[in-house]
């Protein structure tokens, strides 16, 4: 739909041209709602979240430097605008521990999610995503959706690049585990 | 490293059959609509200046008329203000102020946690100011 760069659409939008932000927000408005839908786990509160986004970005496009990305900039405020009303809202968090995992593990939570019907395959997948905790969902929806560097994703959840690495690392564990849990009971159902 | 491989292209290909979440379908005209409303907001709150541009030119032709008639008249000070009466400033000088002046222990303590909070507060709003532009 638009092939031109982001600077092109910030540009013309900070010249008067407001249609043009409607561009950007058509751009990224699936990435900034899935954020913050898995943060928040609320659509509605979701939409709303996004949609103040949107506008704060708008209104402080003067004072976007250019220094990362776009999308790192607006994805960042997204984050943190999702965290701060679980904040205000005082809602707790219980991350689930890794099991122990194995590297079979891979190999049959593959299998397991084979056989189930895609519709079914989906709402699994999401509530495994959703027993991870705020910021490894963030994280992996960034690196693996969106395939957003290491780099940029620090600079979103104000991480070392490092501390990224190890935490996708564990993530990916957490994960496996958390299907594998959630499959073979759903599988001793179906036989 | 190879299992770190397998499970990285396996946890890659879950996340993208997920894929992303979709706003309704009127999200885009709703934003620009906040955004419309926005932009009225911030043309009303366009302050304007105490004085106007106008204003300024009367005030400078007005002070700079005055300065130049007065260095070119033959206009004396003495003469005008010998027909004032200043003889009620010397009784300014009969009151010693600093001597005079006591302030109680409470005033002081109240007047300095005063100083101090406000201090407090204008640190506290200009951090918050400097967050919110951040953003």
């Amino acid at each position: 739909m638009n092939a031109k760069p982001d600077e092109y659409y910030i540009n013309e939008t900070l010249n008067g041209n407001v249609n043009a932000y409607a561009f950007l927000v058509e751009k990224y408005k699936h990435m900034v709602f899935t954020l913050s839908l898995r943060i928040v786990k609320n659509r509605e509160e979701a939409e709303e979240i996004s949609q103040d986004v949107f506008v704060k970005t708008y209104t402080n496009l003067k004072s976007f430097k250019g220094d990362s990305k776009f999308s790192t900039w607006i994805y960042k405020i997204a984050y943190y605008a999702s965290l701060d009303v679980l904040k205000k809202q005082k809602r707790t968090i219980y991350p689930e521990n890794i099991d122990i995992f194995n590297e079979s593990d891979v190999e049959s939570v593959s299998h397991g999610l084979n056989f189930l019907e895609l519709q079914d395959r989906k709402k699994i997948i999401n509530t495994a995503l959703l027993k991870l905790s705020e910021e490894e969902r963030t994280i992996v929806t960034l690196f693996y959706y969106e395939e957003v560097s290491v780099k940029e994703i620090s600079k979103i959840v104000n991480l070392s690049a490092n501390n990224v690495k190890i935490k996708l690392y564990r993530v990916r564990k957490k994960l496996v585990s958390i299907l594998k849990n959630v499959i073979e009971p759903n599988t001793i159902k179906l036989l | 490293m190879k299992t770190e491989n397998n499970i990285g292209g396996f946890t890659k290909s879950i996340i993208k059959e997920v894929g992303l979440e979709s706003p309704s379908a009127d999200f885009v005209s709703n934003v620009m609509k906040a955004i419309d409303v926005e932009n009225k907001k911030v043309v009303s709150l366009n302050y304007q200046p105490l004085i106007s541009n106008l204003g300024w030119f009367v005030i400078i032709i007005l002070l700079m008329g005055m300065s130049i008639f007065i260095s070119l008249s033959n206009f004396q000070s003495s003469e005008i203000f010998s027909i004032l009466d200043s003889s009620y400033l010397n009784k300014f000088n009969e009151i010693d102020f600093i001597n005079n002046l006591n302030f109680s222990t409470t005033f002081t303590f109240s007047v300095l946690l005063f100083a101090v909070f406000m201090i407090l507060q204008i640190m506290y709003i200009k951090y918050f100011y400097k967050i919110n532009q951040s953003l």
